[in-house]
């Protein structure tokens, strides 16, 4: 039977184990689907960072250095091998360097074939110098990017890959992209070389004196063509100039330039006047270019002495200097036979009046609501103006246009859907005459009101019951209208409107629930219409009476006020009854002792005749029990609950005298029945007997 | 003793043990804020105080300070878009990370063009250790100002039909779209560089999109510029926004379904009502017990 049921136990707890292992197990090894950066395996790709570099060198033949400048700058931040990371850098700040210098010399030689087309070849040898040298600090950086190259093959062994192999591929399409490069600056090099400069050139007709340009072609074994290569004049200008002797092409000319005054004013007018001439004299109705900050400005015509003079408006540019230079260069017929001439540079100083804008912002703005910029034009020294017009921006975006004074206050309005944030406001003013303009910059902090909720609430809630509320709602910009308000109380909940004046008030009715008495809080939500306002999220707390749990728990408590003694007592008087037939005791009612009176009165206590019937065990208690009522009565001593037999012996020792000794022998008898698995024999119980009416006769003796 | 006590001993201690298990094993799932492996996003959950809400009817009624993180790995439903759609015209900012989810169908609910691609986006030149962890390095002017210059991804994807002004961020040149995800680019596959996050303006709300939602596990929020990243789209007026994560549309292992279902109980036993319930039933069977034991003394 005993086998029978530990097997069942045995096989219950293992279908219980495995059926929870089976639930965990699928969790525990789940297969994850990502890559742990930590233990990510390596690759590198050699294909895409020569793929890569080509595609930066592209940039660089395309003349677009912010292509090759945006791809390379990247190169950090490329998964290569740590051995190629020095090439790489070297690759990207070479490449960069290279598609600037690439863009200088495009520009450069832009200009220099505008002053070869002019003859002005003085301007273009200094710059065809400068391009020069350009050049060669370009073929330093490619240099650098061929040599990176180098080191990242080594590094890759791409070009010993098969010919068609993807990587030998993009290694050859690099090294193809290096060698155009190569071949672009030297066409560029060449391109100077081959026109040759001004002293070159007219050194060469020098020496032909008196013979005409077609006989110095054939001398020279040279076509139009050639002659139009190396000085930049057309072909069909040179056609033209076939008859006409060498010395007479190129001659060189001078211009000169004064100017009067050289302090003005903005608008204010400047004399000029110079002479052209050649070598041979003034050159007459020639086109005399002004130049302003090197840029053409006005034309004006030589007179017949060569003379040209002109009256020049200064322009509102508001600066404080202005170069200018007179500058001849051949045009139509003038082309081939004489050279570019420029005037040195005169500097007048331009005069103007100047302002300061200051602008003040509100500290906040709201969106959705105007704020209002106020602005001050500080003159100094100069007069003011009595009005002037004003744009406002509000960054970039233009939202008011006025004619102020010296002072302005303008409101604008911030756009309801404007970000929270800082925002910048640009006040201008354009130049009116000699005023030159004035732009000023302010920052303004757009943000929304926090909204404050004045709830009035009663310090005691009572539930079933509902709670008043009465509030306003408003911020530092005003009250709030039409927001809506959600109260939420345990789970009543309730929604509010607040009116123009940002009051509202309504009634929450309170559910019950399992609470006494205690603090709840109150939920409140507040959502403005208003652009300017944000949301609000805050509780309130209040005291909560629950009445009927509070009743409850008093009825509760006064029936177990009631039914407790009840059932204490009705336990106690189970407790009192004894398991075991005792020897009745007739105990006469206890009378006091008068006061003062040594006379002691004992009840009669009658033997019980039984007391000697059935088993000894019975017999000896019985016997005790007869004894201790005995001494009870004759000593006043009671046996209390938590007292022990023996020490109940003790205390009466001292009153019971030489009865004594038979009663601690007699407890002993007891002590020993009670507490071990002594089997008494009809011998002991005829003891006890003894000694019990030892004790009796000896408490006699002593009268009582 | 009894085959039955034994049976009701056995089962109570097995009962322990798996609450015991369930309550402090920690979750391996993906994206689990209980996860505190490489893959779980307890970092970011802590350090973006985020909440997971396991129902979308949990969102707040006042979003405007909210940032709902989706991750659709699970379809939603036309009430939940309902829900997400008055979210964001409400204010709230919702954060949809997708990579192969669901993300579309939202997308396509808000009557956006833009779409996650959910192909693998591969950049073998800009990435941290292999093609499929694509580092990005190219921001809109707002991003960069926030402090971030590089961005890590692990196994991304790519947006498309993004409008130029939306688009935030954007992979390298070198990048491809691995259509046949082979590994290697071949023809007719778009290379780069492609947008992987842009942000819209929804009614008074705000859309971010971000091609993968792996830059918030345990092991990416720390790398690179993620973590600014991550600030700068749960931005507010005053710092952070409160982060709400959407749990309830993440794929869920037995575990998971446990954990969350222990701590809904939790937040029962919790309650007023049930506490008082099982007060009174300790009081009751306390009282039958001792009031037993006291006859069987008597």
């Amino acid at each position: 039977m005993n086998l029978c049921r530990s097997l069942k136990t045995g096989i219950a707890a293992t279908i219980i184990g495995l059926a929870s292992l089976c639930i965990l197990s699928p969790v525990v090894y789940a297969i994850e689907p990502h890559q742990d950066p930590a233990t990510a395996r390596p690759m590198y790709s050699a294909i895409s960072l020569l793929r890569y570099y080509s595609a930066a060198l592209d940039g660089v033949l395309q003349k677009n250095p912010s292509q090759v400048e945006d791809q390379l700058k990247k190169m950090p931040f490329a998964n290569i091998p740590p051995s190629l990371e020095a090439a790489a850098g070297d690759f990207a700040s070479s490449g960069i360097d290279l598609s600037h210098l690439v863009m200088d010399i495009e520009d450069d030689l832009s200009r220099w074939q505008a002053l070869v087309v002019q003859s002005r070849f003085d301007e273009a040898d200094e710059l065809a110098e400068l391009v020069l040298a350009t050049i060669s600090r370009a073929h330093i950086e490619l240099d650098n990017i061929e040599k990176a190259t180098g080191a990242t093959d080594r590094e890759l062994r791409a070009s010993l890959a098969p010919a068609d192999s993807d990587l030998r591929l993009a290694y050859d399409g690099l090294r193809q992209r290096i060698d155009r490069i190569r071949d672009m600056l030297d066409l560029y090099a060449r391109l100077l070389e081959e026109v040759l400069p001004k002293s070159v050139i007219t050194g060469e007709f020098s020496e032909f004196a008196g013979i005409t340009l077609e006989e110095y072609l054939r001398i020279k074994g040279l076509t139009v063509d050639d002659i139009s290569r190396l000085t930049g004049i057309s072909v069909e200008v040179l056609s033209q100039l076939a008859g006409v002797t060498v010395e007479e092409l190129l001659r060189p000319t001078e211009i000169t330039l004064k100017v009067e005054p050289v302090v003005i004013f903005v608008g204010g007018n400047v004399n000029l006047e110079g002479r052209l001439t050649g070598e041979v004299g003034p050159l007459a109705a020639r086109e005399v270019v002004i130049l302003l900050n090197g840029s053409p400005y006005m034309t004006v015509l030589t007179d017949n002495e060569g003379y040209y003079r002109e009256m020049l408006t200064v322009p509102y540019w508001y600066v404080s200097n202005l170069d200018i230079r007179a500058l001849y260069y051949p045009q139509d017929e003038d082309i081939g036979h004489y050279l570019a001439s420029l005037s040195r540079v005169v500097t007048i100083e331009v005069l103007f009046y100047q302002a300061g804008l200051e602008i003040t912002t509100e500290d906040k703005a709201y969106p959705g609501r105007e704020t209002t910029i106020a602005g001050r034009f500080d003159y100094g020294q100069y007069p003011p103006l009595a009005e002037r017009e004003v744009e406002i921006y509000f960054n970039s975006l233009l939202v008011s246009e006025i004619a102020v004074s010296q002072a302005f206050e303008q409101p604008i309005s911030i756009a309801p859907e404007t970000e929270v944030g800082r925002h910048i406001i640009t006040v201008s003013s354009a130049a009116v005459g000699r005023h030159a303009p004035v732009v000023s910059s302010a920052v303004i902090e757009v943000t929304r009101a926090t909204p404050v909720l004045n709830l009035g609430l009663p310090a005691v809630a009572l539930i079933p019951g509902s709670v008043e509320l009465d509030g306003r709602l408003y911020s530092e910009v005003g009250p709030l209208n039409g927001a809506l308000v959600t109260v939420g109380l345990g789970e009543s909940q309730i929604e509010l409107t607040s009116n123009e004046n940002g009051a509202l008030d309504g009634e929450i009715r309170v559910g019950m629930g399992l609470g006494v008495i205690g603090r709840q809080d109150m939920a409140v939500q507040v959502l403005p219409q208003e652009p300017w306002h944000r949301p609000l999220i805050t509780t309130r707390s209040l005291v909560m009476v629950n009445m009927v749990n509070c009743g409850g728990i008093i009825a509760i408590l006064v029936l177990f006020s009631i039914l407790l003694p009840v059932v204490l007592r009705r336990r106690s008087r189970i407790y009192a009854e004894a398991p075991v037939a005792a020897p009745v005791v007739a105990i006469t009612p206890y009378r006091p002792t008068p006061v003062y009176s040594q006379e002691v009165r004992l009840p009669v206590i009658k033997r019980p005749g039984a007391l000697d019937r059935g088993q000894p065990r019975n017999v000896i208690l019985a016997w005790y029990r007869f004894v201790v009522g005995v001494i009870r009565v004759v000593t006043r001593v009671m046996l209390k609950p938590q007292q022990t037999l023996r020490e109940f012996a003790g205390e009466s020792h001292r009153i019971l005298g030489p009865a004594a000794r038979y009663f601690l022998e007699l407890t002993k008898m007891v002590e020993r029945l009670l507490y071990s698995q002594y089997q008494p024999t009809n011998e002991d119980a005829g003891k006890s007997r003894k000694l019990s009416r030892d004790i009796e006769e000896e408490l006699k003796g002593e009268g009582v | 003793m009894r085959v039955s006590s034994v049976l009701f001993a056995v089962v109570a201690l097995v009962l322990v043990i798996s609450l015991l298990c369930i309550w402090f094993y920690p979750s391996i799932e993906d994206f689990m804020a209980s996860n505190t492996m490489w893959n779980g996003i307890r970092d970011f959950s802590l350090e973006f105080n985020a909440d997971n809400i396991d129902s979308l009817d949990d969102l707040p009624e006042i979003p405007e300070e909210a940032v709902l993180v989706s991750i659709p790995y699970l379809e939603y439903r036309d009430s939940e878009l309902s829900a997400i759609k008055r979210f964001v015209e409400g204010g709230g900012t919702l954060l949809l990370m997708d990579d192969y989810g669901y993300g579309n169908g939202i997308l396509s609910y808000l009557g956006l063009d833009a779409r996650f691609s959910n192909r693998p986006l591969l950049d073998p030149l800009f990435c941290y250790r292999n093609q499929w962890m694509p580092r990005i390095t190219d921001f809109s002017p707002g991003v960069q100002e926030s402090g971030v210059s590089v961005l890590m991804l692990n196994n991304a994807t790519a947006l498309t039909g993004v409008a130029g002004s939306a688009a935030i961020a954007w992979s390298s040149s070198a990048s491809f779209l691995d259509k046949d995800e082979s590994g290697a680019r071949e023809k007719g596959e778009a290379a780069g560089p492609f947008a992987v996050a842009a942000e819209y303006r929804l009614g008074r709300g705000r859309l971010a999109l971000v091609a993968d939602p792996s830059i918030i596990i345990n092991t990416m929020v720390g790398r690179d510029d993620n973590y600014a990243f991550i600030t700068y789209l749960c931005r507010g007026e005053d710092g952070l926004k409160r982060v709400l994560i959407d749990r309830s549309h993440l794929t869920k292992t037995p575990l998971d379904v446990s954990k969350s279902r222990l701590s809904q109980a939790r937040e029962v036993i919790a309650s007023p009502p049930a506490l008082l319930g099982i007060t009174a039933l300790i009081f009751v069977v306390v009282s039958r017990y001792t009031l037993r034991k006291g006859e069987t003394i008597d």
